[in-house]
């Protein structure tokens, strides 16, 4: 065959310059393209799964924009996907599929908002509860019977799990009440309050069958609950709607025997906790015989200050009357010998008044618990907390859970302490608010290691963090060690008010101001080592005050700015380092 | 050594007398600085910096439970009552001006004065 060739003219040095330049131009042009391919493909994929070999077959959750098709699952299926399962309500759909099928569906379907690896769920109640001695507790015959404990929340569903034992449904929840001006309803919408209340009282019930193998049961399994909607179906509200319902606490107090008030949630600090209308209903509850519980905040991942997460209690959590929670990982176990401070946890000193909070930590990180429904606002937004049943039962593995959900946050660490003062009531319904909190203090594991780290595998950044005075307060919640105790603070309110620390710039030491106090003096039985623990505090300065903190221990001897912060009087928390901390992270601590 | 005194003039009437309403001014001045700043004080940091003319949702805690007398002295001002809050001698109210929060610091029967802030249920960690 001829070939034939065009004759071409030659070629001027300007056109080979200028064709030079368009070769560069379509490189530059494929690289930039292929970046961005590359990048979006992997701002699809979490973490975890990007460090995976491409040959590993994995179980994942993948996250449409609009409720998968017929369309994508035919493309899913191209790829190599198998075992497909809807998530129905929430637009997911669980497939196993290789780290290499995942890029391809990526590339092919532009459907996909995110592909997450089917985690394990490792902090259920089977594990938090042994950890924190409840277990002990019960088999002591403490269930919170006849202690009504105010869930001020988004509301309280009449699950089967608080319901009293036996096949009468009679509900445990004995009031409700809403508080919240933009529903008209005690129920709840968010998915929040339902989760808090079966952490202090469920009672296994949804998980106690003839084939379950686990049954997710609350601290105070027979505890009743006064129900207190404040919260709305986001989960907001507004101090004067959470003060009022607070009100209604301590006014219902006698009526349903209310001896506790579970708060599981906060806002920043803007002034004392003297003057700040949320902390003084708080203590005016107290003051009432009303022992109140309130989760730490989880601002503990924050570092806009340079502060590594500590000055970030929320309030009310900042009042010293109250018992301020901070959360724990159960690593997956029932033993607590291993557990590990959460890293989103929140922080001491209290932002102003530097009072030492938390008081107490608990079990907190990927809690299952009661589910409120599955129109509620967490289950719809947030499919990978749903709960496969093969969690708790050997039939019907292939479902998702209608009866319980997955949550992580200090919000599930103060229902546990909430729960184990109804025991302690139970036990002694004499007992003062100040001599519950000073027992359960005193009473709590203390061994802990000198620091832990954490890398959160969608963001790749890595948290260490000490187990000081600040970060653990008094130490780990042992219900069973609490109700083996006979020991007895004074019964006057404020007995058992949180300590304050004061900064000595000269020293650069931090120590302990609890003259003000009865309990944490100098007596034996309740001395600041006794309650802290020795491992928190090194030694007492020349004024023979508890020396808690070195500067060099905390921020490192290059940083001072965030002691400044801390020690400081200016105020903090404006909007920057709120939603910093919301936006941190997005993922329980593994 | 010697020590010299520059002999003074006597003070005249006038002069005595000037000199005593300029200490009585001063007085003034300094107790209204005292006064101002004292309201000041009651207002939470959030009050003291916002924008003039845009009312906003407060808590108002007197210094006694508040009784219609201390409610009105508010919606007096344009206010609408949302909760009355025993617990903390307090209550709330929505569309509060600037103008009249800047009167009600200095009310006597006034402690404090507080935005009606957001609170948030906290479970914020969630597992994707």
């Amino acid at each position: 065959m001829q070939q034939t060739r065009r004759s071409q003219k030659p070629v001027s040095r300007w056109e080979r310059h200028s064709a030079a330049w368009g070769k560069r131009f379509g490189v530059l042009v494929l690289v930039l393209l292929t970046a961005s391919w590359s990048a979006a493909q992997s701002s699809k994929l979490s973490r975890d799964l990007q460090a995976l070999p491409s040959s590993a077959a994995v179980s994942v959750l993948v996250q449409y924009y609009n409720p998968p098709t017929a369309t994508d699952l035919y493309v899913a299926k191209g790829v190599g996907a198998s075992n497909g399962k809807g998530l129905g309500l929430v637009k997911a759909y669980r497939w196993t599929m290789s780290r290499g099928q995942l890029s391809n569906l990526i590339g092919k379907d532009s459907n996909i908002k995110y592909i997450s690896l089917d985690r394990s769920l490792q902090g259920a109640m089977n594990n938090a509860v042994p950890a924190v001695g409840a277990d002990i507790a019960r088999s002591l015959g403490y269930d919170g019977t006849g202690v009504g404990v105010a869930v001020i929340d988004s509301g309280v569903n009449s699950v089967w799990d608080l319901t009293q034992a036996g096949s009468s449904k009679v509900s445990r929840i004995v009031y409700s009440q809403n508080f919240d001006p933009s529903a008209n309803t005690t129920n709840d919408l968010y998915g929040h309050g339902t989760h808090v209340a079966g952490i202090i009282a469920g009672n296994g019930g949804s998980s106690s069958c003839g084939n379950c193998n686990t049954t997710f049961r609350g601290i105070a399994p027979n505890a009743n609950i006064i129900n207190l909607r404040a919260l709305d179906q986001n989960g907001s509200a507004t101090d004067s709607t959470v003060i009022a319902a607070i009100e209604q606490a301590i006014t219902l107090k006698s009526q349903y025997n209310i001896r506790i008030i579970n708060l599981s949630l906060g806002r920043g600090i803007f002034e004392s906790s003297t003057l700040d209308p949320l902390c003084q209903a708080a203590e005016q509850a107290w003051k009432a015989g009303i022992v109140v519980v309130v989760a730490a905040g989880n601002y503990g991942r924050d570092n806009s200050n340079n502060n590594n997460g500590y000055g970030t209690i929320t309030a009310p959590g900042n009042d010293p009357y109250v018992i301020t929670v901070g959360a724990m990982k159960t690593m997956g176990t029932p033993s607590r010998t291993d557990d590990l401070i959460a890293t989103y946890s929140s922080k001491g000193p209290t932002m102003l008044d530097h009072v030492v909070k938390p008081d107490l930590v608990a079990p907190g990180n990927l809690i299952i618990s009661d589910l409120a429904s599955t129109t509620d606002t967490l289950y719809s937004q947030y499919p990978a907390n749903l709960v496969p049943v093969a969690e708790y039962t050997t039939s019907n593995t292939g479902n998702i859970s209608s009866t319980y959900y997955q949550l992580s946050g200090t919000s599930m660490a103060a229902p546990m302490v909430s729960g184990a003062a109804a025991l302690l009531l139970q036990q002694n319904p004499a007992l003062t608010p100040d001599q519950v909190k000073a027992r359960l203090m005193k009473t709590a594991y203390k061994a802990f290691p000198t620091y832990s780290s954490y890398t959160d595998p969608s963001t790749g950044i890595t948290y260490t963090n000490q187990y000081d005075i600040f970060t653990v307060g008094a130490g780990y919640l042992d219900a069973a060690a609490a109700l083996g105790s006979t020991d007895l603070a004074p019964a006057t309110s404020g007995s058992a008010l949180s300590p304050t620390a004061a900064y000595d710039s000269t020293s650069g030491t931090v120590y302990l101001v609890n003259g003000s106090s009865v309990v944490w003096g100098t007596s034996v039985v309740w001395g600041t080592s006794v309650v802290w623990g020795t491992s928190v505090i090194w030694g007492t300065n020349t004024s023979g005050q508890s020396v808690v903190w070195g500067s060099s221990v905390v921020w490192g001897s290059s940083t001072t700015c965030g002691f400044s912060v801390v020690w400081g009087t200016s105020v903090v928390w404006g909007s920057k380092i709120n939603s910093n901390a919301m936006a941190i992270a997005i993922g329980g601590d593994k | 050594m010697e020590q010299t005194r520059k002999k003074r003039k006597p003070a005249g009437r006038g002069e005595r007398h000037s000199a005593a309403w300029g200490k009585r001014f001063g007085v003034l001045v300094l107790v209204l600085v005292a006064e101002l700043a004292f309201a000041r004080t009651k207002l939470s940091p959030e009050l003291q910096h916002a924008k003039s003319g845009k009312p906003v949702d407060v808590i108002v805690q007197f210094t006694s439970d508040p009784t219609e007398h201390h409610i009105g002295k508010v919606t007096s001002k344009g206010a609408a009552l949302k909760h009355k809050l025993s617990v903390v001698h307090g209550a709330a109210f929505t569309s509060v001006s600037s103008n009249a929060l800047s009167q009600l610091a200095q009310d006597p029967e006034v402690a404090y004065i507080s935005l009606d802030r957001p609170v948030h249920g906290t479970s914020n960690y969630f597992q994707l």
